[in-house]
């Protein structure tokens, strides 16, 4: 037939073509400054003790509610000024990244890797197994993770860890049906059924061949979830189920400024723009990276 | 055909255009031809040379707001159907020109019954009271032949294969007997025992009630099975019109020839399959001359320099080609 | 159709009792809830009686069958904090998170339905990219915060709402919008991401080719299609609506189920976190076998699906 000619899809090309200027730098800006600010996140949580100019957990009751340097009565010593206890809400801010990125990151590495584990074991294995983990996952998906997260705050008592497991347990499930998904298209491809005639175990090839294919997948799924993560630990700290005071969380330094609206302003407010910047900035990262390696996932 | 029927659809000099960032696409480049009561014409050509936007043109139905009808004349039955306003025009659709898609596994609204769908149609162009809808639907399921109509209303589109759905398809487009029918490549996502049958089918359909038919293909043996006239497209232009017969004996366009060249032949041991060097210009910049001259075997000064004029050669036979007019 | 609704039942009834079982074992899971129930000046005497009080000397599987028992009968035991019945605390409390929740709920959906498809009918347009910027800004801003805001600004600088309580209808102003933020913007996103997917698709071209006018076509043939991936999704907008519950309950101090939820966890008022958390369960799961049957409504290949 006519083998020299490419199929060109008309749609594809005007969306391809259609790009104006302001168009390419919004797409630009969409990038860079997201990836800016989770690099300086990143930086902000590791070097958390040298970049604080304040002990975040002191309190200095004489300093109570100073507002922000840039407001009237401010000074340059509490650059966003203090809470009710007097202490300085910059270095809680900056304390704060450190638990909620570890927060996020310790229950995406967690989650993924039994959602993986289990959205393998459904898609290639099948039958029972499969649909058991499947209503199993669909079960975890419904279920409202506060309301555990309250039982495992009455169970064990709130802290570091009890977060960390109340977003972990039902957290795999995304993953697990995401997975699933992959390794039943790969299930059914030529390098797998190869596999098997050479007379590859299914441990095997899950593991080697199946497992290494899921892996950009994975990746996209597992940057989406750091906004939300950061989000939910946020939540669950700023009702008093998550990090215990006096550690600062963002979530808990919006709650300790609740009552104090209407004359600190500033307590809530701040850690409240940083949570929105920071899991803004997650999801962006999170859809360009999408955009980039698996546009198929526009779903997600 | 021995008597002269009725031109159903007259297209004079049709242009569209896409208007996007990167430029003005022009999709088709200025095509004219008309087709007649009871006749099959064929548009053929490859992926993106302009047939299917042709097709979506003479309904009006270009993707909005960057495609746009920006020159000719489309007459249907005298009417002047590009002045008609938004609504006439929908009087239009469906009724008069009605147009079968690619893929019948995706064209049919997964959520309702065969019957709803066929049923749309009749109660919006017929205005047919709802027990007399019920009729129309079954003898528009029994023009295309399904079996069991009474009970292939009820069903939803996935209780059906392919080749059953395409003539569900079929049915939609036929129930309200439009003058003109637009086929877009209906075969290519059937097997080729359905594919035959399916052709068989629209012969028979088209003696019974005398549509019109405009088939879009690329593939020069459908055309041969089905089609009574045939235009040649390549890069938004009609290259080359002639009955089939003599589109295969006697075509004069080397890029017609290299089309039906391409064809696998069972009549003719071929150690090799003809293909034709090169691509088709961007629709976006054009080259001055003859569309097809970058990859034409036996391109000429002129053809680089000025676009050819078409040439009549004999009753019903035109080419686009400088070699002619010489 | 009868036979996908007895599935969904029985493995909503299993899913239920599976939320029993954990919550039974999460309570006991540190060891002997008396623990966490003592007060530090608490007499041998008094947690022994405590003890007996609870139940708690019983053998575990003892324990379980009573606790099981008592569910069935809706008997819920006594909350330690206020020495009453944990049922009459909750009939208190349920009505007045309906009060909240349903009025959010519909005002969203309506919403959603509304912003999310006239998005997506006017691609690119004003109203568009009005739509997407509130999707993404509404997945990152959060909720309590934004709650708090809002209670600074209408309350406290402009005073033209009330801080908090229930009331007469401006209480539920503040309340109302805030919960209904919580399920906005993922709503539209899905309901605008669905009619898009749905409107490039080949039967809507069928449907224009048919010459049905854009009301019927957007109407009839998109929006149902485009309904079913959302529904599919509805455990999420139900975690939601927990979470907006709970949040919004506690910061405009509405007495509903989310504040007797929170404030039984801050005092480990285990009879009625565990009443609580199961009722949630419970309302949660129901809620999902009713999506489940309009899921079916939808999309016949569900309804016609023999197992």
């Amino acid at each position: 037939m006519l083998s020299t000619m490419p199929n060109i899809d008309t749609k594809l090309k005007l969306k391809i073509s259609g790009l104006t200027r302001s168009a390419r730098i919004m797409r630009a800006m969409t990038f860079y400054i997201p990836v800016i600010i989770l690099v300086l996140l990143v930086l902000t949580a590791i070097f958390a003790p040298w970049l604080a100019p304040h002990d975040p957990i002191k309190v200095s009751l004489l300093e109570r509610r100073l507002p922000p340097a840039f407001v009237e009565g401010g000074s340059m010593k509490y650059l966003l000024g203090t809470d009710s206890l007097g202490r300085d809400i910059l270095s809680r801010a900056i304390y704060g990244a450190r638990i909620s990125l570890s927060v996020s990151l310790l229950v995406i590495a967690a989650t993924a890797f039994v959602g993986t584990a289990l959205g393998i074991a459904a898609g290639y294995l099948g039958g029972r197994t499969e649909a058991f983990l499947m209503r199993f996952t669909d079960i975890s998906m419904a279920f409202p993770g506060l309301v555990l997260a309250m039982l495992l705050s009455v169970s064990i008592g709130p802290g570091f860890f009890t977060v960390v497991l109340a977003l972990s347990i039902l957290g795999w499930a995304p993953y697990a049906r995401l997975i699933r998904g992959e390794t039943l298209r790969l299930r059914n491809s030529d390098f797998v059924a190869q596999a098997r005639i050479n007379g590859a175990s299914a441990w095997r090839i899950m593991l080697i061949h199946i497992f290494p294919n899921v892996i950009n997948p994975l990746i996209i799924v597992m940057t989406m979830a750091v906004g939300f993560m950061i989000l939910a630990e946020a939540a669950l700290s700023y009702l008093g189920i998550g990090i215990p005071p006096p550690d600062p969380s963002w979530g808990s330094m919006v709650a300790d400024g609740r009552g104090d609206i209407d004359r600190a302003w500033w307590i809530s407010t701040f850690p409240g723009i940083l949570i929105a910047l920071v899991v803004l900035s997650g999801n962006f990262f999170g859809d360009w990276l999408r955009d980039k390696m698996d546009p198929r996932l526009r779903q997600l | 055909m021995t008597t002269k029927r009725d031109i159903v659809l007259q297209v004079e000099d049709l242009q569209t255009t896409f208007f996007t960032r990167a430029g003005e696409f022009k999709a088709v480049g200025g095509i004219s031809f008309y087709v007649r009561e009871g006749e099959t014409f064929g548009l053929v050509g490859e992926s993106a040379c302009g047939k299917t936007v042709t097709g979506l043109s003479l309904l009006r139905l270009l993707p909005e707001p960057a495609g746009r009808i920006v020159g000719g004349k489309i007459t249907l039955d005298g009417i002047d159907i590009l002045k008609l306003s938004k609504k006439q025009m929908r009087e239009v659709r469906g009724k008069r020109i009605s147009m079968i898609l690619q893929d019948p596994m995706t064209s049919l609204n997964p959520v309702y019954t065969v019957g709803d769908q066929i049923g749309e149609s009749v109660r919006l162009h017929q205005g047919l009271r709802d027990d007399m809808v019920e009729d129309e639907v079954i003898s528009a399921l029994r023009l295309l032949r399904i079996p069991a109509p009474e009970q292939r209303l009820r069903d939803y589109p996935f209780q059906l294969s392919g080749g059953m759905r395409q003539r569900v398809v079929g049915s939609i487009a036929m129930s309200c007997r439009p003058r003109l029918l637009i086929a877009d490549e209906p075969t290519t996502a059937l097997d080729a025992t359905i594919q035959a049958q399916y052709i068989a089918l629209f012969k028979d359909i088209q003696k019974q009630t005398d549509v019109a038919i405009i088939f879009i293909t690329h593939d020069f043996g459908v055309v041969a099975n089905i089609c009574d006239r045939v235009a040649v497209m390549y890069a938004g232009k009609i290259v080359e019109t002639a009955s089939t017969s003599t589109i295969f004996k006697r075509s004069k366009h080397p890029y017609t020839s290299a089309l039906i060249r391409s064809v696998p032949r069972l009549d003719r041991k071929d150690d090799q399959l003809y293909s034709i060097e090169g691509q088709p210009p961007s629709l976006l910049n054009l080259p001055p001359g003859c569309r097809f001259a970058p990859r034409c075997p036996d391109v000429m000064d002129i053809c680089l320099k000025e676009q050819p004029p078409v040439v009549e050669i004999s009753e019903g036979h035109s080419v686009s080609c400088w070699k002619e007019k010489k | 159709m009868t036979r996908f609704i007895l599935i969904r039942l029985v493995q909503t009834v299993i899913a239920l009792i599976g939320i029993a079982v954990l919550i039974f074992v999460l309570v006991r899971a540190s060891g002997n809830p008396i623990d966490l129930l003592r007060s530090a000046t608490s007499t041998p005497e008094e947690i022994e009686n405590l003890q007996r009080q609870l139940g708690l000397d019983k053998s575990n599987w003892e324990q379980f069958r009573i606790f099981m028992f008592g569910l069935v009968q809706g008997d819920f035991g006594e909350s330690l904090l206020k020495r009453r019945p944990v049922s009459t605390m909750l009939g208190e409390a349920i009505p007045n998170s309906l009060k909240l929740t349903v009025p959010a709920f519909v005002i969203s959906m309506l919403v959603a339905t509304a912003l999310g498809v006239f998005a997506a009918t006017r691609r690119d347009s004003f109203l568009d990219n009005g739509v997407k910027f509130v999707a993404i800004l509404g997945q990152a801003v959060p909720g309590f915060w934004l709650a708090i805001m809002a209670m600074m600004l209408f309350s406290v600088i402009w005073g033209i709402l009330p801080t908090a309580g229930m009331g007469g209808p401006a209480h539920y102003v503040l309340p109302v919008g805030t919960m209904a933020f919580f399920l906005l913007p993922g709503m539209m996103r899905l309901v605008r991401s669905g009619m898009l997917d749905v409107l490039d698709s080949e039967y809507i071209k069928l449907a224009r080719i048919k010459g049905l006018s854009e009301r019927i076509i957007v109407w009839k043939h998109a929006f149902r299609n485009a309904m079913i991936a959302p529904l599919t999704t509805a455990g999420m907008i139900m975690a939601g609506l927990v979470m907006g519950a709970v949040i919004t309950e506690n910061i405009f101090n509405w007495p509903g189920m989310g504040r007797l939820v929170l404030e039984a966890t801050y005092a480990r008022d285990f009879p009625v976190v565990q009443a609580c958390t199961l009722m949630i369960g419970v309302m949660v799961l129901g809620m999902n076998l009713l999506v489940d049957i309009a899921y079916a409504y939808v999309d016949p290949q569900i309804r016609y699906q023999k197992s």
